[in-house]
């Protein structure tokens, strides 16, 4: 009666509108997955910010909900502070899921400009971690 | 394979265990930290029976001769892979010849003692008595019985699963099951057999007061300082059997812990037993530091091993879901 294949339109509007990316029911007698568009890879992803006028730096953004975190739990020292260089795919900050530390990495190498959600933060998808300059 | 290129000493081989052979006096031991082992095990789809290197003097150096994923779990160890930074609790990817590098652990937020080094595959050195551990005492399992030196050459086993995913790190277990007393890490421990005959003040001293960990301490057991446990009247015993955990006291008044290299028997009397979910927890406390003694009963004791057997559970529950959402 209370299947959730009839509710399948409303159940992803709501994710549209929460700005996730993907809802997983488990139940005793199944599972469903629903998941918004077709890229579901955990790494997160690099969107263009369009506020930016000059479209001068490139946003980092969350793959999915969790806490951002600046530092690794074991470690005082952050991950990466404004001007640092970085290369492709280091990780930048560290996303916590769970049990799970998920990194967010440099698309390409680029130059620190702003970290810009707060350490321990409650993120979710799409929300911008962290903007990075292009390499000059 | 894997070379090692620098070795501190006491690295050793080491799985969860040689259980079951104690009824001929071979003891456990395994890694001093299971939590850790289990938690590189885990990143890499490795069983979690497969053997890792236990290493608690740095520097560890070693080149891993084929590409290979791996994982450095327990205590930050500062990693570089080829001169560049791996995180702790991370499952990461070698080259073909690329060189690991695990350094003294550096001051942060959670100090440890041993850290673990897992390869996709364990360490496959042969399997005695039900068990790829290092048993230091007899000189069995683990690498030719003994801690790994400079040229030694360690064969890795095939990965059970399809390549690990790299970049995928855990929360340690030293922050997802903290306990301390009063800022001090903590054990629970069982009152033992010899606990009613210590003095009243001894018996409350045991659980009010931090005991520190003496540089005496090693895998055998830990020698711990603090004030005298005093019993109600001297005692002698025969020997008995014991186990990683049991907490002795010499004539000194002094306790020692039996660690997982413990022989199987001793006289000594006992006044406590740490327990078996909370050895991890001592096999992470550094020489110098202090740890508190907690009481707890048998139900105590079985909830603290399903609290650890549940946070094992959600860490494999939580990378099989990564795993299926990558692969779909």
């Amino acid at each position: 009666v209370t299947s959730p294949f009839n509710r399948i339109s409303e159940l992803a509007a709501l994710l549209a509108a929460a700005g996730l990316d993907e809802l997983e029911l488990v139940g005793p007698d199944g599972r469903v997955l629903l998941r918004r568009g077709a890229d579901g890879a955990a790494a997160p992803v690099s969107v263009e910010d369009e506020a930016a006028e000059d479209a001068a730096f490139e946003v980092v953004a969350s793959s999915g909900v969790g806490h951002f975190l600046h530092a690794h739990p074991l470690r005082a020292q952050p991950l990466v502070a404004p001007d640092d260089a970085v290369v492709a795919g280091q990780p930048l900050g560290l996303l916590r899921v769970g049990t799970l530390l998920l990194q967010a990495t440099a698309p390409r190498d680029a130059v620190v400009a702003r970290v810009v959600a707060a350490d321990g933060a409650l993120v979710g998808y799409g929300d911008p971690l962290v903007e990075l300059w292009p390499e000059e | 394979v894997i070379r090692v290129l620098a070795c501190g000493a006491l690295a050793t081989v080491q799985d969860r265990g040689r259980r079951g052979a104690l009824r001929w006096g071979v003891g456990l031991a395994g890694a001093m930290d299971g939590l850790a082992l289990a938690g590189g095990n885990l990143l890499l789809g490795n069983d979690l029976d497969a053997a890792g290197i236990e290493v608690q003097v740095f520097p560890l150096e070693v080149r891993l001769d084929e590409a290979t994923h791996f994982a450095v779990t327990g205590a930050d160890c500062a990693a570089t892979l080829d001169g560049k930074p791996v995180l702790p609790w991370t499952s990461a990817e070698a080259q073909a010849g690329a060189v690991l590098r695990l350094g003294p652990p550096p001051p942060g937020r959670w100090r440890g003692a041993r850290c673990y080094l897992c390869v996709a595959g364990g360490i496959d050195v042969p399997v005695v008595l039900g068990s790829r551990a290092t048993q230091l005492r007899g000189a069995i399992g683990g690498h030719k019985g003994r801690p790994l030196v400079a040229g030694d050459v360690l064969p890795v086993g095939h990965p059970v699963r399809a390549a690990a995913r790299t970049g995928i790190g855990l929360v340690p277990a030293g922050l997802a099951l903290p306990l301390a007393v009063d800022g001090v890490p903590a054990v629970r421990v069982l009152p033992a057999a010899e606990y009613e005959r210590y003095t009243p003040a001894s018996r409350a001293t045991f659980w009010a007061e931090p005991w520190r960990v003496t540089p005496q301490s090693d895998r055998y057991g830990f020698r711990l300082a603090g004030p005298t446990l005093e019993p109600l009247s001297p005692m002698e015993l025969r020997s008995h059997g014991i186990m990683p955990g049991v907490i002795q006291v010499p004539h000194g008044g002094q306790p020692i812990i039996q660690m997982c290299d413990a022989q199987p028997s001793g006289g000594y009397p006992k006044i406590g037993t740490v327990i078996e979910a909370d050895l991890w927890r001592l096999g992470q406390a550094p020489i110098g530091s202090h740890v508190r003694f907690v009481e707890t009963d048998w139900d105590g004791a079985l909830a603290a091993r399903d609290e650890a057997a549940r946070w094992l559970a959600s860490v494999a529950r939580d990378l099989d879901r990564l795993h299926r959402r990558s692969a779909a």
